[in-house]
């Protein structure tokens, strides 16, 4: 991108920016799960993003490119740092192994609508900080940011294939731990019904993208 | 339920990509059928489908609106200043470092001047400040962007009211869905749900119509607010102010109704959607 004088440069990046700073923050929150963290998060990313504004393309979607900045700035501080790396890759082997059958339904009915429509918020974002965090982004760009698969792929740099399998295993996840707050909501029959679905697995060999690459990307 | 259906070839066992991808709307229009098609057939992916639609509801509707705050906006404004400030320090050294010494004390001068402009007369600080028009265009392209997927839906209802009723349990803003009379001779749009969704960091909601022809889709999309005008030109219609534009080659019409903006987005061309909204009842 052509820029003129550094005054410049930073008024026309800041413009570009603003329409997206409260959406970073909203991420950087789930990512860190802390109000400061998260601030802090969102300033090393913006003058991160600031310092590459060079690179940015024209044109091209500046959101995206300041989410892939943000969880990159995320991922390479907090793997630094952190002992949740270990955790994460655990739960991932786990989930290579635990393919989710979708012959979870035996009962007629299905009360999990209307479960989740009675959790609390509060529930589900207690929920979302208790991912693993290869599932958190997904689900986080996914389902709060409403990124495309492809963007999300660009993102975090992994096929769409990837991204698809993240969050179907995210999104059991979610439902195993939501059964258990829905239990303590006393939505007996209902909690039951989504633990028992999301105990239902099979043992499955293959690569975390065996069953997403059976149906055909395009 | 058998755990291969034979009903469109699908595997149940395998569903679950195809799951998130309907759910997500990242289906493509054939893919889409057939697996809508197989859920008619298969109760038991039928319920796990819209498990998921609950979730995915839930886990949108738990999303943080949380505002940066004002310390995260100032800090941002000062680091950036900063950032920039040494940016103009190094390119004011490495043109120093290139010039004849006689000329330093010119240079000097010149670089205090540049200085003097860049920091000084120019001080306002864009964070904060950003017109709305920066704004209502970020909007503007995330509503067509939604528009655009083809996202389920998480109420289906084809009456206004039951369909604004929803909406209103569900929005901490009130919403005045548009009525579209049955016209002799005219196409009607047909109300088939809407789905929540955020729109430039806002809580949103998409509001699906299809038209007769099954070719054209009609999208409105609702967001709280305030600030300044929406994007495009702005005409009156029928004592109403309505903005069109056009994005990504979809025509947008706004208009404005108690601090809430409506935007209907189609692939109609300018002449059709402007129809619509002159004869809608709009408030």
């Amino acid at each position: 991108m052509m820029l003129g004088s550094p005054t410049r440069r930073r008024r026309e990046f800041e413009t570009l920016l603003e329409p997206h700073l409260d959406a970073l923050y909203a991420a950087a929150l789930r990512l860190t799960r802390h109000d400061k963290d998260a601030e802090d998060l969102v300033q090393d990313g913006v003058l991160r993003a600031y310092r590459f504004f060079d690179k940015f393309e024209q044109g091209t979607n500046f959101k995206a490119w300041l989410f892939k900045i943000l969880t990159n700035t995320f991922i390479n501080g907090w793997r630094k740092g952190s002992k949740e790396r270990q955790v994460v890759d655990q739960a991932a082997r786990e989930g290579t192994a635990e393919r989710v059958v979708t012959d979870l339904h035996a009962s007629g009915t299905n009360p999990e609508e209307e479960l989740f429509d009675r959790l609390l918020s509060d529930d589900v974002v207690k929920a979302i900080d208790a991912l693993p965090i290869d599932f958190r982004l997904a689900v986080i760009l996914s389902d709060l940011q409403e990124f495309s698969y492809k963007e999300i792929a660009e993102i975090l740099d992994i096929p769409v294939g990837t991204v698809m399998s993240r969050l179907f295993r995210g999104r059991r996840l979610l439902q195993k731990s939501l059964a258990g707050y829905a239990r303590e909501l006393g939505v007996g029959q209902a909690a039951e019904t989504v633990e028992a679905d999301a105990g239902e697995v099979a043992q499955r060999t293959g690569t975390e993208d065996a069953t997403v690459l059976e149906f055909k990307r395009r | 339920m058998s755990p291969v259906s034979t009903v469109h070839s699908f595997d149940c066992r395998d569903i679950g990509g195809l799951l998130s991808a309907w759910v997500d709307g990242e289906l493509m229009p054939d893919e889409k059928a057939d697996f809508e098609a197989h859920l008619l057939s298969c109760q038991a992916c039928s319920l796990a489908a819209r498990s998921h639609v609950g979730l995915k509801a839930a886990v949108r509707r738990s999303g943080p609106i949380r505002k940066a705050p004002a310390s995260l906006r100032k800090s941002v404004t000062d680091k950036l200043e900063v950032a920039s400030r040494e940016t103009a320090g190094a390119r004011a050294l490495r043109f120093i470092s290139a010039m004849e010494p006689r000329t330093v004390a010119i240079a000097a001068s010149l670089v205090g001047v540049l200085t003097w402009f860049g920091m000084g007369g120019l001080r306002q600080p864009v964070i904060g400040s950003v017109s709305s028009n920066v704004v209502h265009g970020h909007a503007l392209e995330d509503g067509v962007a939604l528009h655009a997927r083809t996202l389920p839906l998480d109420f289906t209802g084809s009456d206004v009211g039951a369909v604004q009723q929803w909406l209103q349990s569900k929005l901490d803003y009130g919403v005045q869905l548009p009525r579209f009379p049955a016209r002799s001779g005219a196409r009607t749009p047909a109300l088939q749900g809407v789905r929540l969704s955020t729109v430039s960091a806002r809580p949103a909601a998409v509001v699906s119509y299809t038209m007769p022809d099954e070719h054209s889709k009609v999208s409105l999309v609702i967001i709280d607010d305030p600030s300044g005008e929406p994007m495009g030109e702005a005409r009156q219609f029928e004592g109403h102010q309505v903005w069109v534009a056009k994005n990504r080659g979809f025509n947008v019409a706004t208009w404005k109704n108690d601090e809430v903006v409506y935007s209907l987005i189609s692939d109609l061309d300018e002449r059709d959607i402007l129809d619509l909204v002159r004869t809608a009842q709009l408030h």
